[in-house]
């Protein structure tokens, strides 16, 4: 069965290309433009696996809208995808760049992938591979 | 911007404390003096008297300290205004009792006699520490009125006195210049402590000018380096943004998901895409650099393992370095507790980077590229020596120097922004090291990084 996934990125230009790529590999695609429409989506559209950029609205809104979905409150909205892969995208390389580093503060940060600013289509594939083959398991 | 009332309160509090602690010594240095005025010197001092002042200013001295405790333990419910107001209360009380004391401690051992009048300055320029402006005034017309009043009442016999020196001539025959005399130490006294009160008042004031403006300018600092940093994530946001979706559509096209391509566009695509990449090293660099000059995101120093850096820098390396055909052999003389410096884990593999990937670039095919890692007493050597291009001599000294590419490089490829080795200068000095080269023109360049080592072995 296809596997569905959601892209939430402000970057319309990287949203059209990614969909591009991944319907290609026959994955069924939908999109948001920022993070209350993707939250929005994760209820209706019920995604297999989500891409999320890190800055869209604010410096920060992939942060918070990772939080929303790892929510462990009992009563939160997005507990039947609090475990659903989350691939990170940054235009942030390195920690130097930003004193929060998403990279090494996976810790806290409960996303399974990060890629980095340029996206390469055959990064991108593999990253979602990798994600749905884990969450198989 | 007021500094925090919370730190005035502690720091007046403190202030108090220590006063206590000198009224302790205070009282030891008085009966110091009164047993060796008394049997040293042969004076008739008044014992019984002066040893009662000594009393009281012991139990005084106690009850004080206890009050001083009492209002650091009061409950912070209370307000830092209310504990302010006790705590002004207080100092004042407390150089009033000083001033109260050292009046009967003068009384009683010579009144105008008494050679230690010069200790009411002490209490003025506590005052002045403690207390504001006009609270210091006030405490300094009440040591005036305090000691004058005692020395004209004994005069004119209104109160006993209890002279040191036998008196030279009776008393009313020489009243005259007795009265001058007095009206002299009078105006002499008033003036010293008024004129010492203004004087250290003022500088207090001075001085508390100073911090307040202190504050204002560290908390401006502060903020400008948040505003300095979020500038610095913006950029990196803005300009790689749109680059990186470039170069995504580009790559995309390129790898077929788009359909079939024309060769012609496809040959111009492949072009597009190279500046696109070249134009994100630019910006990456330009944002490194920046970043190094006005030393953003340096954190703490940690213990860094360079030989894991290194291998790391081996690992992302080997892609490249197999496109160019150069071979990258590694020297390690030592064990990897050897090699670990305090620094930043980023910047140190950021040097490596910088220096294998250069060799590699300014390589020829079938190459080869030399990295030794090795113990020299306390600092840790790395060496990089690669069969390149080489530098000319000339342009040695300038190669460190910002966006600066040799014309030989320039030539050898277009792509390069010339900030990498500026950078990694600055990473090492950073550190506490430094770093040479040594090279000749078709021969190959040596780059020597010396960085000071944990003295300690890493467990």
């Amino acid at each position: 069965m296809s596997k569905k996934v959601l892209i939430i990125d402000d970057d319309p230009d990287i949203v059209e290309t990614m969909k591009m790529v991944l319907e290609a590999r026959q994955y069924i695609v939908d999109t948001a433009s920022n993070g209350t429409e993707g939250l929005e989506k994760v209820k209706s559209y019920d995604p297999d696996v989500i891409i999320l950029d890190v800055m869209m609205d604010s410096i920060t809104e992939g942060f918070q809208v990772t939080y929303k979905i790892r929510s462990t409150d009992p009563g939160s909205e997005y507990a039947k995808w609090s475990k659903i892969p989350i691939i990170m995208v940054s235009a942030i390389n390195t920690s130097s760049h930003f004193k929060y580093s998403p990279k090494t503060d996976s810790d806290f940060l409960p996303v399974d992938e990060f890629m980095n600013k340029p996206v390469e289509p055959e990064t991108l594939l593999a990253t979602v591979e990798r994600c749905l083959s884990k969450a198989a398991k | 911007m007021e500094q925090s009332p919370e730190i005035r309160l502690f720091e007046l509090l403190n202030r108090l404390k220590w006063l206590n602690n000198l009224r302790w010594l205070a009282i030891l240095g008085i009966v110091a003096v009164i047993e060796v005025t008394s049997d040293f010197f042969s004076l008739p001092i008044h014992r019984t008297e002066l040893y009662c002042c000594v009393g009281i200013m012991i139990a005084g001295n106690a009850v004080l300290t206890w009050m001083v405790n009492g209002v650091l333990s009061m409950e912070v419910e209370c307000g830092v205004e209310k504990r302010t107001d006790s705590a002004t209360l207080l100092a004042s009380a407390q150089i009033i009792f000083d001033l109260v004391m050292l009046t009967l401690l003068i009384h009683f051992a010579g009144g105008v006699e008494n050679t230690f009048n010069y200790y009411y300055v002490f209490h003025i320029v506590i005052a002045s520490m403690l207390l504001d402006k006009k609270r210091c005034f006030a405490l300094a017309a009440f040591s005036c009125v305090m000691y004058c009043g005692l020395i004209t009442f004994e005069h004119f016999q209104i109160v006993p006195r209890y002279g040191l020196y036998p008196v030279l001539s009776p008393f009313p025959a020489a009243g005259y210049y007795e009265f001058v005399r007095l009206l002299g130490i009078i105006v002499a006294f008033t003036s010293t402590i008024f004129l010492t009160a203004y004087m250290a008042t003022s500088i207090s004031q001075r001085l508390r000018v100073k911090e307040k403006l202190l504050l204002q300018t560290n908390m401006k600092l502060v903020d400008l380096d948040a505003k300095k940093s979020e500038f610095v994530m913006v950029v990196a946001h803005e300009l790689k943004s749109p680059l990186g979706a470039i170069k995504f559509m580009l790559s995309s096209i390129l790898s077929g998901f788009s359909g079939t391509l024309d060769p012609k566009a496809r040959d111009m695509i492949v072009r597009a895409e190279q500046r696109t990449v070249n134009l994100l090293g630019l910006v990456n660099d330009l944002l490194d650099l920046s970043k190094i000059k006005t030393g953003l995101g340096t954190k703490e120093f940690k213990k860094v393992p360079l030989l894991d850096k290194l291998a790391k820098t081996m690992e992302t390396m080997s892609v490249h370095s197999k496109e160019a055909s150069v071979e990258i052999r590694q020297h390690i003389a030592g064990e990897p507790e050897d090699f670990v410096i305090d620094g930043d884990p980023e910047y140190l593999e950021n040097v490596f980077t910088n220096v294998v990937s250069n060799a590699v670039k300014y390589n020829l095919k079938g190459g080869r590229v030399d990295l030794s890692l090795e113990r020299l007493g306390d600092s840790v050597v790395f060496k990089c020596a690669d069969s390149g291009i080489g530098i000319p001599k000339e342009e040695l000294p300038m190669i460190f120097e910002e966006f600066h590419r040799t014309p030989l490089s320039k030539k050898h490829t277009a792509n390069g922004t010339g900030v990498g080795m500026s950078i990694m200068k600055r990473i090492v000095e950073y550190h506490n090291g430094t770093v040479e080269v040594e090279s000749e023109v078709g021969k190959g360049t040596t780059f020597t990084v010396v960085l000071p080592a944990v003295r300690s072995k890493l467990q």
